[in-house]
């Protein structure tokens, strides 16, 4: 975008008109607040879902707009309340699989809900249909779910980061009702259908006025197109001229299935993965059908350029009335369930089987402790002077390798055991313990190593000492646990809490206290990334100095 | 060539271990297996709990242990969530710390497939064994700061500790006077003093 859309409409290049006159505003009544009004061609209403650009950001916002007006020096404002991608809040989604085209509710009180943008950065409208049970929002049809760009029928809250199935009444400050799908009867929802069914038609062909929200929708439409052909290979009844209106973006199945007249539509839903199960209930469709037709043939030859047409017998029942739906209505159910529930079949069966062998992978693994045999081996070989710890090895060597080491270099059959690294070891420094047959050989391979040099790949000098073992019997004391002198009442509560592991509370004294032990951690992390970067250093400048040699 | 092969198969699941394996730290030495698998259990299905011994190291030291779960994406929720919510296990109100496991932690590692370890006795007369000896000190300078660094860290818990004592000694003390002070009813006597209502909860 190389002119701001600010002074292009100061040029008076860009094509706005005011629609609807709503009110004045309270305080200050220069500002005019809007209901309608046409931008760059297109007319928008209160409550549509539009399509806003970010500067920064490829992949356009989406949101609903709630609030426009116009300020007293002329600048035009809009109110938009967000629709997250999952993209966006996959931080916390935890567990959850967004749907295809799925769409979360900003809600909730924080930053991130909605925003006042200039109106200009709108760029087109979107259709986001609301699939919620929730009993105030109004069902849509078979038709207006496929037609649709997005789906949502989850809200995300910004405050607590939760994603929720329950609508509050208000979502930043306004009626939930605004968000819900428009309340509107059959003809009128026929009409929407087509409008927008025409709008998309437009735009495909319509010069590049936008260069970016025109690329957007013809890249789309594309991509749709491709979808068809694709889904036409697939089909169940091997007709190869099934076709699909173009928006085919399915969101999540409703519940309700169609009568026969939609059994095209119907196939495309079979290929598409289906999160819930259709029920069979057939009725609600059957007195609309006869409505729907019509309509839906008219949508049907807007696209005569774009889509092949279709065969007969497929035209034909589009035609046909209820003879139709009485006969076939049941069976699709039935083939509906069939195939929802073998999916969920095969789905309950391969978790079942993993269940299975999950539970037989418990029952065969025993939880290992440390070798007690190991720590008293340690402590007899300290005692007896058998014990030398090795120092400066490559962190990555097993225990074995530097048995083998050992041997190679000594000519001396040892045990020995790398040191498991923890979070305070230095990440260069491998160090192992060596036991050996006894105190003489151990001495003697303590001198060799401090007068001698044995270097180790990668330039290592290995370093011998004597260490001393940490008995296991010293009471180690713990920093950090606290016990409360128990009162009456609180005991059983406190015997719960103490005993099984769990998060705190925010309110309580813990989690302040739990607040200021992750403080401490955390400055104890970066001091000791910054020792370890300094050693790193040290021992680069040193390390350089070695010539370096093949080792054959 | 079989060995090899089986070698690195035996490396590559490994290293599939490793990656669903919790690393957590933080932990009281009287914590048990069952302790910490009841805790992380709550996260997912914990095949194996090991703890990582502390030969050479301080006594003070927190323990840390070794936890492999089922899939590698429970071992990332238990990482992602110790990070955003104290968790705490057998003992308040010190947090775990939960981090990703490395190979090196394990004792049990295979090894590398495919490496060759050479070594060589560096004679006094070769120039390098001046450098050699040098690096040598500078290695044991190393081990010197770093457990210096923690034995200061462990001074500083220590005290972080004594403090958290005495503020909930005090925040206690106060609690019990306000209750002693509600059930024998003096508060109620100097509420009608002052004429002020007291609600009972």
């Amino acid at each position: 975008m190389s002119i701001p859309r600010e002074d292009a409409s100061e040029q008076g290049n860009v094509d706005f008109k005011w629609g609807h006159f709503l009110a004045k505003g309270g305080a200050n009544k220069d500002v005019h607040f809007y209901e309608s009004f046409t931008f760059d061609g297109v007319e928008y209403c209160l409550n549509d879902s539009v399509y806003m650009w970010r500067d920064d950001v490829e992949e356009l916002d989406i949101g609903k707009l709630v609030k426009v007006w116009e300020t007293a020096s002329r600048k035009r404002k809009v109110k938009t309340v967000w629709f997250l991608r999952p993209n966006d809040i996959k931080h916390w989604l935890g567990d959850v699989k967004p749907l295809k085209n799925e769409l979360f509710l900003a809600s909730g009180e924080g930053v991130g809900v909605f925003n006042i943008n200039p109106l200009e950065s709108i760029c087109g409208k979107c259709n986001v249909i609301c699939t919620s049970y929730d009993r105030r929002n109004p069902q849509v049809s078979e038709e207006e779910l496929k037609i649709a760009d997005f789906t949502f029928f989850r809200t995300f809250d910004v405050g607590n980061c939760k994603i929720s199935d329950e609508f509050t009444d208000l979502i930043a400050g306004h009626r939930v009702e605004n968000f819900f799908n428009k309340k509107t009867d059959q003809k009128n929802k026929r009409l929407h259908v087509e409008a927008h069914l025409n709008q998309e038609a437009r735009k495909v062909g319509s010069p590049a006025r936008v260069v970016r929200d025109n690329d957007y929708n013809r890249t789309s439409c594309v991509k749709q197109l491709d979808k068809v052909a694709s889904l036409a290979k697939k089909d169940l009844f091997r007709d190869k001229n099934i076709t699909q209106r173009p928006k085919a973006i399915l969101g999540n199945g409703s519940a309700k299935t169609p009568s026969g007249q939609l059994l095209a539509k119907r196939k495309v839903r079979y290929l598409e993965d289906l999160t819930r199960a259709n029920e069979s209930d057939t009725s609600p469709y059957k007195k609309r059908a006869p409505q729907k037709n019509p309509g839906s043939k008219e949508d049907l030859a807007n696209f005569d350029g774009l889509l092949p047409n279709l065969p007969d017998h497929i035209q034909n029942l589009l035609n046909s009335r209820h003879p139709y739906t009485d006969k076939r209505g049941p069976s699709i159910g039935e083939l509906n369930n069939k195939k929802s529930s073998s999916n969920l079949d095969r789905r309950a069966d391969q978790s079942e089987h993993q269940k299975g062998l999950g539970i037989l992978r418990q029952t065969i693994k025993v939880s290992r402790r440390p070798d007690v045999s190991w720590q008293e081996r340690l402590e007899r070989a300290h005692e007896t002077n058998c014990l030398i710890l090795l120092e400066n090895l490559d962190p990555s060597y097993t225990s074995q390798d530097v048995e083998d080491i050992i041997w190679h270099a000594f000519q001396e059959n040892v045990s020995a055991k790398m040191i498991q690294r923890n979070k305070f070891c230095s990440p260069r420094n491998g160090r192992a313990l060596i036991i050996f047959k006894s105190k003489v050989v151990a001495d003697s391979v303590l001198s060799e190593l401090n007068n001698r040099c044995l270097m180790l790949d990668d330039q290592r000098p290995v370093l011998a000492c004597r260490r001393n073992i940490r008995h296991p019997d010293n009471p180690s004391k713990f920093f950090g646990h606290l016990y409360m002198y128990r009162q009456r009442y609180q005991k059983q509560r406190d015997a719960n809490a103490v005993s099984t592991s769990h998060y705190c509370q925010q309110n309580t004294i813990e989690y302040e206290l739990a607040l200021q032990w992750w403080i401490l951690q955390s400055k104890s992390t970066l001091v000791w990334d910054a020792l370890h970067e300094q050693q790193a250093k040290e021992m680069e400048v040193h390390a350089s100095k070695l010539k370096t040699r093949n080792m054959i | 060539m079989e060995a090899s092969d089986d070698a690195e198969a035996e490396y590559a699941a490994f290293k599939q271990k490793v990656k669903k394996t919790v690393y957590i730290d933080n932990l009281s030495p009287l914590a048990t297996d069952a302790v910490v698998k009841t805790a992380l259990g709550q996260f997912g299905n914990v095949l194996n709990v090991q703890f990582i011994p502390n030969y050479i190291g301080p006594s003070n030291m927190p323990a840390a242990a070794l936890v492999e779960m089922e899939n590698e994406r429970q071992a990332m929720k238990i990482i992602e969530e110790t990070a955003d919510f104290p968790f705490m296990i057998s003992g308040m109100p010190r947090p775990v710390r939960a981090l990703p496991a490395e190979m090196e932690m394990f004792d049990e590692r295979p090894r590398r497939p495919g490496r060759t370890i050479q070594c060589q006795w560096l004679e006094e007369k070769d120039p390098d064994f001046e450098v050699a000896q040098e690096i040598k000190y500078l290695v044991k300078k190393h081990a010197t700061e770093a457990s210096h660094l923690l034995k200061q860290q462990l001074a500083e818990e220590e005290k972080l500790h004594n403090k958290h004592g005495e503020t909930l000694k005090a925040n206690h003390k106060k609690y019990e006077l306000i209750d002693r002070v509600l059930a024998d009813g003096s508060a109620r006597k100097l509420g009608n003093c002052y004429n002020i209502k007291l609600q009972d909860n």
